[in-house]
């Protein structure tokens, strides 16, 4: 199954991230039974399904944390699926994870900086004073800026509020610049106002051009974001479709 | 004045092999015991070379860092699959083999009677005799090996490792060669114990296995506990504080018999001090970036 231009006015139909017939099998128990699908540059697939259903496994499959007893894994038509996590995510592969994936005894500052000098090398500011690092000090004090956290820079992350800390997550993937983002539930646990600046961000992404796979209980926010929804069920994929069809044909029973 | 020359040079000493503890148990968080095996290493081989075969001082360092550098390595891929206590357990054993082998291999290291006679280094001609031209010589070395550290303190290196620290997985996400990251912390850290063991050899020219026991360890321990793990400055400050602290020891009359293991009680009271009110209070983080 293919989620590709239909639907929508961005992106051309180049496939960046393929899944073939993905098997997933923990301690004997069937955890994910022959996925497949692909997915085009710059569209927005929602992941939705009862708890337990496989989905954070899919993710911790695509990013290379668990390895998969069969099937094929492709970015941009490239064999990844024995790589080490690392390695994919250099490759373009960002993920977020589901409990807050900050690190929390660094400040926020430092959190971006990691990003900017794991993409762009850390040879080059190896010495306080280089070019390099002042660069990347600044670069990052502007992608703070974007979500408004910039007054926050020299604090501990640990000292964030939880919808703060998911923006921090995803101003550090936008820093990593990766072009496939898997975002794991980046709503939990975040409230209204918060969400809606979320929200912006994913739309930032979405011009961009990134292809985002999100993780979402709530319909709406898949309604409002996503282009097509992958309904998982017991390791299996239900259906794909797009979400308003999802709701009117009322697939989503669990 | 002779007396302070010497606190002086084992204050320097003493930093180097901290820090260089530091740059593994602070930064990576692992606890790593084999360090003081690195430095006993570093003094054994500085010791061997320079009394067996005439070796100049830099050929001795140069060759006691490599060998250390060497042995790290394996040590390295043999503990660092293991995690948190399991680590901590490898490490000692493997620190255990290399003091056993130093007792034990009499040939090379003369066992428990230590080897004598180290001749001190010389630099143009000039031999160290001198205590005050030796703290030149070593202040020298340290001044270098600690703008080093200090660079590394702050470099996207130390950042890296301290991320992987608390939790690995999220370091990888970000693109981050964890196992390669904590191999070069692993590595620099053997590097600045066998030189700090080196000096150690050359400057009291007489070492034996008794130097590089559990108690030295534990000393290191408290140094870094005590300057906050992962703080450059707070590490430096406490090696100057600790090693100062104990000398005041010396004036209270009691039989050196019972000062020795006086010491040892006023440590582990320090650290249990410490570790009782919250080390992050007692030296807070400093800010990198």
């Amino acid at each position: 199954m293919q989620i590709d231009q239909k639907g929508s006015s961005r992106g051309d139909n180049k496939i960046t991230l393929e899944v073939e017939r993905l098997t997933l099998t923990i301690q004997g128990l069937k955890i994910l039974d022959n996925i497949s699908f692909k997915i085009c540059r710059g569209k927005t697939v929602g992941i939705i399904g009862p708890n337990g259903s496989g989905k954070t496994s899919l993710f911790n499959l695509l990013s290379g944390f668990y390895t998969q007893d069969t099937g094929i894994i492709k970015l941009y038509g490239e064999e990844i699926s024995n790589l080490p996590p690392y390695v994919r995510a250099r490759r373009g592969l960002g993920r977020t994870f589901q409990n807050f994936g900050i690190f929390r005894d660094m400040t926020l500052l430092e959190n971006i900086i990691l990003s900017l000098e794991s993409r762009k090398g850390a040879w080059r500011s190896f010495f306080p004073w280089s070019k390099a690092h002042k660069e990347n000090r600044k670069e990052a004090m502007v992608i703070l800026g974007g979500v408004n956290l910039e007054n926050k820079a020299d604090e501990l992350a640990a000292n964030l509020s939880g919808g703060q800390q998911r923006l921090l997550e995803l101003a550090r993937i936008m820093a990593l610049q990766s072009q496939v983002l898997l975002l794991d539930e980046p709503t939990a646990g975040v409230a209204p106002k918060l969400r809606e600046a979320l929200g912006e961000q994913i739309s930032l992404l979405k011009e961009r051009d990134r292809t985002i796979l999100i993780i979402e209980h709530d319909l709406e926010f898949i309604e409002n974001f996503c282009d097509q929804a992958i309904v998982l069920n017991n390791g299996v994929i239900q259906a794909i479709a797009s979400p308003t069809e999802l709701r009117e044909t009322n697939q989503l029973k669990w | 004045m002779e007396y302070l020359t010497h606190l002086l040079i084992i204050i320097l000493i003493y930093s180097l092999s901290a820090q260089g503890f530091n740059l593994v148990f602070g930064l990576g968080g692992l606890f790593n015991f084999a360090h003081i095996a690195f430095v006993a290493i570093g003094a054994y081989v500085a010791a061997i070379l320079s009394t067996n075969f005439d070796a100049q001082w830099y050929i001795g360092l140069f060759t006691a860092i490599l060998v250390a550098c060497l042995v790290s390595l394996p040590i390295y891929f043999l503990t660092f699959r293991l995690n948190g206590d399991h680590f901590v357990l490898g490490s000692f054993a493997l620190s255990s083999l290399i003091s056993m082998v130093i007792v034990n291999w009499r040939e090379v290291t003369k066992g428990a009677l230590g080897i004598a006679g180290i001749p001190r280094p010389r630099i143009f001609s000039i031999e160290l005799n001198n205590n005050i031209q030796f703290l030149l010589f070593v202040f020298v070395l340290v001044l270098f090996s600690l703008f080093f550290l200090w660079c590394l303190f702050r470099s996207p290196f130390a950042r890296k490792i301290r991320s992987a620290k608390r939790e690995i997985s999220y370091s990888l996400a970000l693109g981050n060669n964890v196992f390669l990251t904590y191999a070069l912390f692993f590595i620099l850290s053997a590097v600045f114990a066998s030189l700090a063991g080196a000096i150690f050899a050359y400057y009291l020219s007489y070492i034996d296995p008794s130097s590089f026991v559990l108690a030295d360890m534990i000393f290191i321990l408290t140094i870094c506990a005590v300057g906050s793990p992962g703080s450059f400055w707070g590490c430096l400050g406490a090696t100057l504080f600790l090693v100062i602290l104990p000398e005041f020891l010396r004036f209270i009359p009691l039989p050196p018999g019972v000062l020795g293991p006086l010491r040892q009680i006023f440590f582990a009271g320090i650290l249990f001090i410490i570790l009782y009110f919250r080390r992050a209070k007692f030296l807070p983080y400093e800010r990198i970036v």
